[in-house]
């Protein structure tokens, strides 16, 4: 029984292996080897693909990634660059607000100078067609010998108005503050100028008289050197042997003939001419100008003219020199002439300045008492400075002693008599000290100065004065009762200490 | 039509020519300045020293010492071109 079930299991076994073989052989066989081949390979191939796909998709993923690197990098430069020129223009901002934080404590430190203060000014005021100038002096005069030691004091604006560049209105009126009391108020000059073209003006109205240098151009007392005036322009108001002024028209300018400071200057003029002090009881010898001589007194005018000529071209540096000659000439009455000329001349080189004037004049006279005696006079000045400048000695003082001026002045006249009603007896502003030698008919005079410029417009002047009258001429004294009395003149010797500050602002 | 190409051309000649005058007088203009400002730093000192102290060109500001050097000119009976040139020297400072 059990052989049996074994041989059919056996055979059953059998049975089914002979069931697989076929199916094994043709899986191994050629008809279905060849099926099985082209399925791989299009397993193959399809995987192929697969992997090409994905490599071309790795590949692009790549490429976006590394454009998306480079986009960041270029990104991360630009955002470097930018914070790198934040930084720097941080610390030029820095620097800049630090310099100028120093240059603002530096000009407080400082302050204001007075260029920008006049930039300021001229900001705010305009085109400055009117300008107000001049100068202001107060004076201390000391006499022993006259008991005389007082102040004084002279104001003098210089008004200007320019309303077109070939016109200016100029005034300068005065006042003064003489020692006698009251004030005295007078018009130095009030005038027009045109000028025409580079050498030739014209003047019109009240002009300072273009004789010599010393009216026009010396007098006033911020210029002035010394405190008083020399003895030849010195009368009493704004005279001397020539009246200071006149009231009429003027053509003048200057050329230059050759190179440059080769020129010469000229001034012809027409005015009412001389007058004289009429409030005498009679005409005198001696007597002198009217200050203002505003209406003519005669039936003519006076001719006026002076001619100046500097030879020597800066080139050169040789200095600089000037050689004048003037004239001023009219009838003072009805058939009466005052005839005058004068030389004027300068040199100036370095610290080296001289100056000095010589005029003569001549007055007919009335017949009053038969002689017809003329009323001739003359009178000169010299004058030498030095600036104490460029000194070796005591270097470190040297900024101020170069400030300071050493003068001397040498100045006499000669005439026949003084009237002694006309003497001032009082210092004032106009330059006369209180000596009453210094009105001798036969005047004569040492001045000896020390100037010191604080700035170049504010000026403290120290004047010591000797006068020593030669003998000869007359005083004449007309007193309460109007009669002429004569008296011999002057001539003993007196000084003086005269002193003022003056500015010219 | 060929007139007004005519007009054209000389504009653009005339418009041509003027830029070297232009140029040249500017230059001219500047190179006269400066020599108007070195006669005036020369003419400064010596003028004005003649009669009084130098005064500084700070002293007033520029267009005072348009009036100031008129009054001076009057006064000194300067040439206009030294006046000027000494009037360019104080407003330069």
């Amino acid at each position: 029984m059990l052989k049996g079930r074994v041989s059919g299991t056996l055979a059953l076994l059998f049975g089914f292996a002979l069931w697989l073989t076929p199916a094994l052989v043709e899986s191994a066989g050629a008809p279905a080897g060849e099926t099985s081949t082209a399925a791989l390979q299009r397993q193959l191939e399809a995987l192929k693909r697969e992997s090409d796909d994905q490599r071309k998709q790795f590949d692009r993923q790549m490429e976006q990634q590394r454009k998306l690197i480079d986009a960041l990098q270029h990104r991360l430069d630009q955002i470097q660059s930018q914070n790198q020129q934040a930084v720097t223009a941080t610390q030029q901002q820095a620097k800049q607000t630090n310099e100028q934080l120093q240059t603002l404590q530096q000009q407080v430190k400082v302050g204001p100078s007075p260029a920008s203060l006049t930039d300021l000014l001229e900001n705010y005021y305009g085109e400055h067609r009117f300008v107000v100038t001049g100068g202001a002096a107060t004076t201390f005069s000391y006499d022993r010998k006259r008991s005389n030691n007082t102040f004084g004091l002279t104001f003098e604006p210089i008004f200007l108005f320019r309303p077109a560049t070939w016109l200016l209105f100029e005034a300068e009126p005065s006042f003064d503050l003489p020692a006698s009391g009251g004030t005295d108020v007078g018009l130095e000059y009030a005038q027009a100028d045109i000028f025409v073209n580079d050498n030739l003006q014209i003047v019109a109205g009240k002009f300072l008289l273009p004789f010599g240098d010393f009216p026009e151009d010396l007098h006033p007392f911020w210029i002035n050197e010394f405190v008083s005036r020399p003895l030849p322009y010195r009368d009493t108001g704004d005279g001397g042997l020539v009246p200071f002024s006149d009231l009429g028209v003027q053509v003048r300018g200057g050329y230059q003939w050759g190179r440059t400071g080769q020129v010469a200057d000229y001034a012809l003029w027409t005015g009412n001419g001389p007058a004289y002090d009429n409030s005498l009881p009679t005409t005198v010898v001696g007597q002198t100008f009217m200050d203002n001589n505003i209406k003519t007194q005669t039936h003519s005018l006076a001719y006026g003219a002076r001619l100046r000529v500097y030879p020597l071209p800066v080139s050169a540096e040789m200095g600089d020199l000037e050689l004048g000659v003037s004239t001023y000439d009219g009838k003072w009455q009805d058939g009466l002439w005052f005839t005058s000329w004068g030389l004027s001349g300068f040199y100036l080189k370095g610290n080296l300045e001289l100056r000095g004037e010589y005029m003569a004049t001549h007055r007919q006279m009335p017949l009053l008492d038969g002689s017809n005696a003329a009323d001739n006079r003359q009178g000169w000045y010299v004058q030498g400075g030095y600036q104490l400048a460029g000194l070796s000695l005591l270097r470190s003082l040297e900024p101020y002693i170069s400030r300071a001026k050493l003068l001397a002045r040498y100045s006499g006249q000669n005439q026949r008599a003084y009237v002694v009603d006309e003497i001032p007896t009082a210092p004032a502003g106009d330059g006369t000290d209180v000596s009453p030698e210094q009105f001798s008919p036969h005047g004569r005079e040492v001045a000896l100065g020390l100037d010191y410029w604080l700035t170049p417009q504010i000026l403290w002047k120290l004047e010591y004065d000797i006068e020593m009258p030669e003998s000869g001429g007359t005083l004449v004294s007309f007193g309460p009762t109007g009669t002429a009395t004569y008296a011999p003149a002057y001539s003993s010797v007196d000084h003086a200490v005269i002193s003022e500050f003056a500015i010219d602002f | 039509m060929r007139h007004r190409k005519f007009v054209l051309l000389l504009i653009c000649v005339l418009a041509l020519s003027m830029f070297p005058l232009r140029s040249r007088a500017a230059t001219e203009s500047k190179a006269q300045d400066r020599a108007l400002f070195r006669r005036g730093a020369k003419l400064w000192p010596i003028y004005c020293a003649r009669c009084h102290q130098a005064i500084p060109g700070a002293a007033y500001s520029p267009a005072q010492w348009d009036t100031i050097m008129l009054h001076m000119r009057a006064r000194a009976s300067l040439t206009g071109e030294d006046a000027t040139a000494i009037m360019k020297f104080l407003r330069a400072r």
